[in-house]
């Protein structure tokens, strides 16, 4: 693959991303041999238990060692290794649009952070999948184990045109009911609604024995008003206006969204998801330095 | 006058400016652009009111911006309650109008300018111990007895409105208004008044002042309306006195011109009686139809020589205050005309100047003499001599002509003209005389005379009522051309150019050039009744400066007085007394027709004054509108004889200044903006409980 071809994966980005590695703490279940442990138990070097042979199993598995010191046949089991499927949930409502304070728009910044995630992925011999939502799933893109199959997927990161409000709790609902095998669910988004249903969409997912991670690049400029005096503000998804004076709620302001950050954040950690604040003028190879170089 | 008056009323006209915030906010509005953002969510989790709360905000800053600017002009308009409030110390100006037109009946017989001083007396008795007053005239009048200023004795201004008489003159309710507000300027009361009374006629109260005074804080203005009842009696105008042009010989009888106008509806038959300083008296009667005017001629005789005067008046119609004029004039004596030569050396102008020879017809007295005789004595007068005489060639010749030089340097007059029956020439023209006669020349069929200096003052007998000069028709068959130097200036001259007739001045004298004898032989000008006129006329406008007299309309200023403090004696001649003594600049006018004289220093001047006949018009203003007061507040009464004005006078002095309660409520407003317009920032909500 010629990564130079790609807006959203530039040979210097790719360069810096070798050596990093994603992996899961739970079992998934993959179609090849990989890095990741398979709830299946199999022939890898990594033993799990002993069991009871019964007829029909290979002779060859049975511990002989064991039957000299107790005259049993017991069959030694070791965990079987398999690779990773992620899917990326990424989020193309119009308030992903913003952007006054970060280096790139908050979708440019899911763009990039989802392009490099399914370039590690790759490199790792895991497979990839996306999926892109706004009010409803608008694009899905199958799992690729291959660079080459990674391509469609980039040059339609390149085409999204951010438009529409987004539903995540609905777009996580559809996800955990579409993937059948345990798998990791990545969802990019500013995750701009109420927290208790995208909470509940990702305890769907958890309950379906899905690995997830949240990943919310934020503009600056929405943690903490920049602006001051009288302003009237326009909301990118549905074109309400509100005049507010930033003098007068600016504290106000920043305390509701740390508030909402916290729920957040929360709501995660009850679900045993992985979640990441990201602030958007961090640049996109340190944010996941931070995060994977460490795994 | 009570209710709701405002001292300013110039800023009401500025309240539509309170609409300003509310054009501003929605230029504002539009212009305020607006600012993409991701999401309101945490503003409406803050507070879901929030839009609501911020426009109703808004709406009130709004209003008390607009109520801000609303009570400031209203604090500015300063507004007045009159008839409310506490009554203080109070300064209040009679001001009574006392032109002439108040000298007409009112009710009652009366003159309506009795019926003033009565109310005015009424306000003054309901005045208590620290109030102030003083009394202004509309005319004002050096022969009353007015305080300076605002006084707190009541005597003296009792006898001062006893002293206001009636008037023949016009005045200006502006300047008289203008005198009053400066009069309360000078005390510090907290209640000012100025009480009117006043026929309101027309002529003067519905003029607009040209520059409107501006009202001053907390003054009252209250006009009590005299009533002027309709009569059905015409009134009759002096307008005009026309005397004549040229000085008026003593023992010469001479025609006045007296122009009278009836602007009412019916004819008038009047008397117009005249007085002289002499005490001779006449009178003639007279017809004036309905709104037009008529001419009467007078005849006088200047009895003597020196300043004389002659009072006129109009008997018979209902309004006297302009019916009186005055006019004075110096008769002069009677005139010497000196021929050096004989009788028909001079043609028909020693009969035309002279009909009888000793001066009883035309004042002007004629004798015949030698050059010789002229110069050897000290003559003075007018002289006549043929250019023969100077032009003369001899041993004398140059004698001549320096005896005539130095009666000319000291002020003599002198008039050169060819003999009937001889030829100028042969002799040597001095240097010192710019004129010089040329051949004797003539034409078969005449040539015209024209006059080419139309302004000259010997022409002034000749000019008809337009002021065009009535010499026409004049055929020259002989003449004497003259040449001119440049210090001589031509008056008549022929239609051809050439000029007949010029003057030089030397010294302190006149020279007369011409180049025409008077004989019908020369010209058909000895046949014309204008030859006398012309003739005369030569003679009696040199006859000496025209002394300083000025004619002048009853209350119109008298200009040409030094300022200040220069020392100035009126002294009354004629006519309603006026004897006054003072600096200069304090004298303001003469309210009455007479003769006077004022001395300054070394310097006499006469002054003859006329009776303002716009007072005799019958128009006065019913309503309540009065151009003549501008701007300021004021309220107009009748003045009915009840008694109603001192109970008016006595509400007046109540009022109550609304400024203040303004002002505060537009600093309360400013408050209650500031305070809406700069909220405490909001304070963060309560940690949900986890």
């Amino acid at each position: 693959m010629n990564a130079a071809a790609y807006k959203f994966l530039p040979p210097e980005l790719a360069e810096r991303l070798r050596g990093l590695g994603l992996t899961v703490r739970r079992p998934v279940e993959g179609a090849m041999q990989g890095l990741h442990r398979s709830p299946h138990h199999g022939s890898s070097v990594e033993f799990a238990d002993y069991r009871e042979y019964t007829p029909g199993d290979p002779p060859s598995l049975i511990d002989w060692a064991i039957y000299a010191r107790s005259d049993r046949y017991v069959i030694r089991r070791y965990q079987e290794e398999t690779n990773l499927r992620a899917h990326l949930l990424l989020d193309i409502s119009e308030s992903m649009v913003f952007r006054e304070a970060g280096r790139h728009s908050k979708m440019d910044y899911a763009c990039y952070l989802a392009a490099a995630l399914m370039l590690i992925l790759l490199g790792q011999s895991d497979s990839a999948a996306l999926t892109l939502f706004n009010e409803e799933i608008r694009r899905t893109f199958p799992p690729v184990g291959s660079l080459d199959g990674l391509r469609p997927m980039l040059l339609a990161l390149e085409e999204i045109k951010p438009a529409g409000r987004s539903q995540i709790e609905q777009a996580l609902h559809q996800t955990a009911e579409k993937i059948q095998r345990r798998s990791l669910v990545i969802l990019i988004s500013d995750l701009l609604q109420e927290p208790s249903g995208i909470i509940r969409g990702i305890q769907h997912l958890r309950h379906n024995k899905h690995e997830v991670l949240i990943l919310q690049p934020l503009d600056a400029a929405e943690l903490s008003l920049s602006f001051g005096g009288l302003a009237e503000l326009r909301e990118l998804e549905t074109g309400a206006r509100l005049p507010v004076e930033a003098g007068e709620i600016r504290e106000a302001y920043a305390n509701e969204v740390r508030k909402y950050l916290d729920e957040i954040r929360r709501g995660c950690l009850g679900s045993l998801a992985d979640y990441l604040l990201i602030d958007t003028r961090t640049p996109v190879e340190e944010t996941l330095h931070a995060k994977f170089g460490q795994l | 006058m009570t209710g709701l008056t405002a001292l300013n009323p110039l800023f009401l006209s500025l309240l539509p400016l309170a609409a300003l915030p509310v054009a501003f906010h929605f230029f504002f509005r539009l212009k305020r652009q607006t600012r993409p953002f991701p999401t309101l969510m945490f503003f409406h989790r803050l507070d879901p009111k929030l839009n609501a709360r911020r426009r109703l905000r808004e709406w009130l800053i709004l209003l008390l911006r607009t109520l801000l600017i609303l009570f400031l002009l209203l604090a500015l308009a300063r507004p007045v309650w009159f008839g409310h409030g506490q009554a203080g110390d109070l300064a209040v100006v009679l001001l009574i109008d006392n032109s002439g037109s108040m000298s007409g009946s009112g009710e009652g017989g009366r003159t309506k300018l009795k019926q003033a001083l009565d109310g005015a007396r009424d306000l003054l008795a309901e005045l208590r111990g620290p109030d102030r007053a003083g009394i202004v005239l509309v005319v004002p009048d050096p022969a009353a007895p007015l305080p300076a200023g605002l006084t707190q004795d009541k005597a003296a201004l009792k006898l001062a409105l006893d002293g206001i008489a009636e008037t023949e003159a016009g005045g200006s309710v502006a300047a008289a208004v203008d005198r009053a507000m400066r009069m309360l300027d000078s005390g510090a009361a907290a209640h000012r008044e100025i009480q009117i009374f006043s026929d309101l006629q027309q002529e003067k109260w519905g003029q607009p002042p040209v520059s409107p005074p501006a009202p001053p804080r907390g003054l009252g203005l209250v006009v009590h309306r005299v009533a002027s009842p309709s009569s059905g009696l015409p009134n009759v105008s002096l307008t005009r006195l026309e005397m004549p042009a040229r000085p008026v010989v003593a023992g010469r009888r001479f025609p006045v011109q007296v122009q009278l106008a009836n602007p009412g509806l019916g004819t008038a038959q009047v008397r117009l009686n005249w007085l002289d300083d002499a005490g001779n008296r006449g009178g003639v009667d007279v017809t004036v139809p309905a709104q037009e005017q008529s001419n009467a001629t007078v005849t006088l005789v200047a009895p003597n020589p020196g300043l004389r005067w002659v009072l006129f008046s109009v008997d018979g119609d209902d309004f006297p205050a302009d019916n009186r004029a005055a006019t004075a004039f110096v008769g002069v004596e009677q005139q010497s005309v000196l021929f050096l030569g004989s009788l028909a050396d001079f043609g028909y102008l020693p009969l035309a100047l002279s009909p009888g020879g000793d001066g009883r017809l035309s004042g002007l007295a004629a004798s015949f003499s030698s050059f010789d005789a002229f110069a050897a004595g000290k003559p003075t007068g007018f002289v006549v001599l043929p250019w023969d005489a100077i032009l003369q060639t001899g041993p004398d010749a140059a004698a001549r002509l320096n005896a005539l030089r130095q009666f000319l340097l000291k002020g003599g007059t002198a008039l050169l003209v060819p003999s009937p029956g001889g030829q100028a020439g042969g002799g040597t023209k001095p240097d010192w005389l710019a004129v010089a006669p040329e051949s004797l020349q003539g034409s078969s069929n005449g040539l015209a005379l024209t006059v080419l200096d139309k302004a000259s003052v010997i022409f002034d007998d000749l000019r008809d009522e337009k002021g065009e000069i009535a010499l026409r028709n004049v055929k020259v068959f002989r003449f004497l051309p003259l040449r001119l130097a440049a210090q001589a200036a031509p008056l008549l001259g022929l239609e051809d150019g050439r000029i007949i007739l010029a003057a030089q001045n030397v010294g302190q004298g006149r020279l007369l050039a011409g180049g025409l004898a008077f004989d019908p032989a020369w010209s058909t000008l000895p046949l014309k009744p204008a030859f006398v006129a012309l003739a005369q006329g030569m003679v009696l406008n040199h006859a000496g400066a025209p002394a300083s007299i000025t004619s002048l309309v009853a209350g119109d200023p008298l200009t040409g007085l030094p300022g200040g403090a220069a020392a100035l004696v009126v002294q009354s001649l004629g006519g309603s007394p006026l004897d006054w003594k003072g600096p200069a600049g304090q004298f303001t006018t003469f309210p009455r027709v007479g003769v006077y004289a004022l001395h300054l220093g070394q310097e006499t001047r006469w002054v003859a004054v006329r009776s303002s006949e716009k007072e005799g018009r019958r128009k006065f203003i019913s309503g309540d509108t009065l151009a003549a007061l501008g701007n300021l507040p004021y309220a107009v009464d009748s003045l009915s004889g009840s008694g109603n004005a001192p109970s008016q006078f006595r509400q007046q002095e109540r009022s109550l200044d609304l400024s203040l309660p303004m002002l505060l409520l537009a600093f309360a407003c400013l408050g209650l903006e500031g305070w809406l317009a700069n909220p405490p920032p909001m304070k963060p909500r309560a940690a949900a409980v986890s």
